[in-house]
């Protein structure tokens, strides 16, 4: 037996890259050979545990934990794991898992020496090595006041509202979200001392690095936001690849580096200067897509328009429920109707329908969209992201105990209270994924956000787009199971807390334009109030089921 | 599009089914994955485990185990999802597919012993090799994408990945030969 063939074609098959031939060839070795297949068992056997193993790092990680139980039978119900996950402080994890922490240090420092060496920390910068290519709503103070086009030298950038775009020679992309302040030091580095900047940077400019007062963020080829809040917080996201958090001051834990993977995010709190904790991911924290002027009325965002409506009716599942994109099956007698603010308000809307039965909670809505159903973005690749393409967001509580308004809210340098990480409060976000012409579900729970389930197993969603391609209809079932509500699904009488946000992209699919939120606890029925839906769940407003 | 019957109620005994299912749905998914590679694929056959289980619950009683009965489903649909649906038209003949798995798998305790090894061996593999898995295992990419990624060749990215298996099974092996078992 030739083993060196043998192992280029379980590449091959690893990689989905067998032709008929290679395939029928592979399949006669296995046929003929004990230790073909032995070989082949091994190495299926680590693709697959690779998958899990990697995942579950990926998810431990998230939640700052380095050491787990070593047996399955250990790890208890999801939802007390999720807890223990999402309490656990810097103190905790030390006496947790200091040999793990160890590991983690010296991967991250050899991390660090292996890839920064070659690159000069300050190279000599170029007279103009940027340029201000999109500037939407700009007003700029202090000496520097560029224009779309203009080009760009080391200085500080202070943006007092808008939104600007810079691209560096390098090929890195800036998008900073006002009100920000950013010095452009060179091609390979920057320093934000406040506001929100998105970085995008291809693999030539590998090692870019957003400097703040509290650490360093290094990228490896990558995407990711900072914000820095003075004497607040400051807060790093990676949506893709790999960001190394450098800390000016050691954690409690003593360690001065964080290796960054994405979906993660890494939040310095400014109360001590130095404690470093891993919470949990929020993709709205950011603006990563430039907006075009087309989406501002005055200085708001638009889409947009300020909530109506503090309920909407579940009524109980008429029969049999077809999930096809077809509603002709279903009860609409609760259906709530919203459209965007003027000019968009013929084209952005929303006509949304829930149902229930005993195994089931059922979703459906009509979307006005002229772009509909385009979203690009993947869910195994980055999930989080996808609402920005074109989606339907719902959050809710099926937990009667909590009670409405629902006080749970994203906890941070606070002490979580059970709510506010309950299994039982749900994030869903359902869109049509494009390339492969399917609906996907994604669902994160509490107001942490910090487990969650991609196309989950029980779930089924349809997508169906109008004749007139301006707007399309999705509908589906979610089984209870899934909202930690499988024993105990609401019943007629329960008012629990609810909100629907509705997505719209670009052309392309993925560039966020602009949304809608509506069910709302009226006191914060408008922007005004300064409090987000996934932050704060006082803000929902209510289910009522029928 | 599969219809759904929601008259056809599941009794407590399914949604136990179901919850435990939820539970280990990694590692199904992982078995799934030694069968079939595509990661797109595996996922939808998940999700036809699934509904198989949810099914056939009655079939299934407390006290006998639970991942191993999954796993015969799951090699079931997974079968049937290649002869039916998969996306690519070259595969293993199904003779030599049955004969590969027809000896069962890992149990659960077997597999998350695994599963905790290779973690703590993953740790210690070289930062760029580290990346490379992390793409193609966590980001669910294929060697191309990772190729557009970091800038390598595709080549390049498949057999930086093969070593970093090589790596890794060699650094389990010694851990487990520590430990008084073989791989």
């Amino acid at each position: 037996m030739n083993v060196q063939r043998l192992h280029e074609l379980i590449d091959d098959w690893r990689d989905g890259m067998l032709t008929e031939q290679a395939a029928a060839e592979l399949s006669q070795l296995l046929r003929d050979s004990d230790e073909a297949r032995r070989i082949f068992r091994a190495e299926s056997q680590m693709h697959g545990l690779l998958h899990q193993a990697v995942t579950a790092a990926a998810v431990e990680e998230t939640a700052g934990l380095a050491a787990r139980p070593a047996h399955p039978a250990a790890s208890g119900r999801p939802e007390k794991s999720l807890r223990l996950k999402a309490r656990i402080t810097s103190r905790k994890l030390q006496v947790a898992g200091t040999s793990a922490l160890v590991l983690a240090a010296l991967s991250a420092f050899l991390w660090l020496s292996l890839w920064r060496q070659p690159k000069p920390r300050h190279p000599k910068p170029a007279e103009s090595f940027a340029t201000l290519t999109r500037a939407a709503g700009c007003v700029w103070e202090g000496p520097t006041r560029p224009r779309a086009g203009d080009r760009l030298a080391v200085g500080v950038l202070n943006l007092r509202k808008g939104t600007a775009e810079v691209k560096l020679s390098s090929g890195v992309d800036l998008l900073i979200e006002a009100p920000a302040s950013v010095e452009l030091v060179d091609t390979n580095n920057c320093v934000l001392t406040a506001g929100r900047i998105v970085a995008r940077v291809p693999p030539a400019a590998t090692g870019y690095v957003v400097d703040t007062p509290k650490a360093k963020f290094v990228d490896l080829g990558t995407e990711f936001g900072v914000l820095v809040e003075p004497e607040r917080e400051t807060i790093a996201q990676v949506f893709d690849g790999i960001v190394v958090a450098e800390l000016k001051n050691s954690d409690s834990t003593g360690k001065r580096s964080r290796r960054l993977v994405a979906g993660e995010t890494v939040r310095i709190d400014a109360s001590n200067g130095v404690e470093l904790q891993m919470v949990a991911f929020s993709y709205e924290y950011f603006l990563r897509t430039f907006s075009t002027p087309s989406v501002y009325q005055g200085e708001e965002l638009i889409p947009f328009k300020p909530s109506r409506m503090s309920s909407l009716d579940v009524v109980a599942a008429p029969g049999r429920v077809t999930i096809d994109g077809d509603l002709s099956d279903w009860d609409l007698s609760g259906v709530f109707e919203a459209r965007c603010a003027e000019p968009f308000a013929e084209s952005h809307s929303v006509d949304g329908s829930m149902m229930y039965d005993e195994q089931h909670l059922y979703v459906a809505a009509e979307v006005g969209d002229p772009m509909p159903m385009r979203n690009v973005i993947g869910p195994n690749t980055d999930p989080w992201s996808a609402w920005m393409g074109g989606s339907v967001q719902l959050r809710l509580s099926t937990d009667r105990s909590f009670g409405w308004p629902l006080t749970a809210r994203k906890p941070y340098s606070r002490e979580p209270r059970p709510q506010d990480l309950s299994g039982r409060i749900a994030h869903l976000t359902l869109w049509y994924f494009q390339p492969r012409e399917q609906p996907c579900l994604e669902i994160r729970y509490g107001m942490n956000m910090d487990r969650g389930l991609v196309n989950p197993p029980g779930w089924q969603g349809a997508f169906r787009k109008a004749a007139d391609g301006k707007s399309y209809t999705v509908e589906c079932a979610i089984p209870w199971a899934l909202l930690g509500a499988g024993s105990d699904p609401p019943q007629a009488g329960d008012e629990l807390g609810l909100s629907w946000t509705v997505n719209w992209s670009d052309a392309s699919g993925k560039l966020w334009k602009g949304q809608l939120v509506e069910i709302k606890n009226p006191p914060y029925a408008d922007r005004g109030k300064k409090a987000l839906t996934f932050l704060d769940a006082a803000t929902w407003g209510k289910a009522v089921y029928k | 599009m599969m219809a759904y019957d929601s008259n056809n109620a599941p009794e407590n005994h399914t949604l136990h089914i179901q919850q435990l299912f939820v539970r280990h749905q990694q590692a199904v998914l992982g078995y799934v994955l030694s069968i079939e590679p595509n990661f797109a694929d595996a996922e939808d056959i998940v999700q036809e485990v699934f509904l198989a289980v949810s099914r056939k619950a009655q079939m299934w009683s407390a006290g006998t185990d639970f991942f191993a009965w999954v796993c015969a489903v799951a090699r079931y649909e997974t079968l049937h999802f290649q002869r039916t649906r998969a996306r690519r038209t070259a595969r293993l003949d199904e003779d030599v597919v049955e004969l590969l798995h027809a000896a069962g798998t890992l149990d659960e305790f077997q597999r998350q012993h695994r599963v905790d090894v290779l973690r703590r061996c993953l740790r210690r593999l070289a930062p760029r090799a580290k990346e490379l898995v992390w793409r193609r295992y966590h980001g669910a990419q294929m060697p191309e994408q990772i190729a557009s990624g970091v800038g390598w060749s595709v080549n390049s990215v498949r057999v930086a990945l093969t070593r970093a298996r090589r790596v890794l099974r060699d650094c389990m092996e010694r851990q487990f030969s520590a430990g008084g078992e073989s791989l």
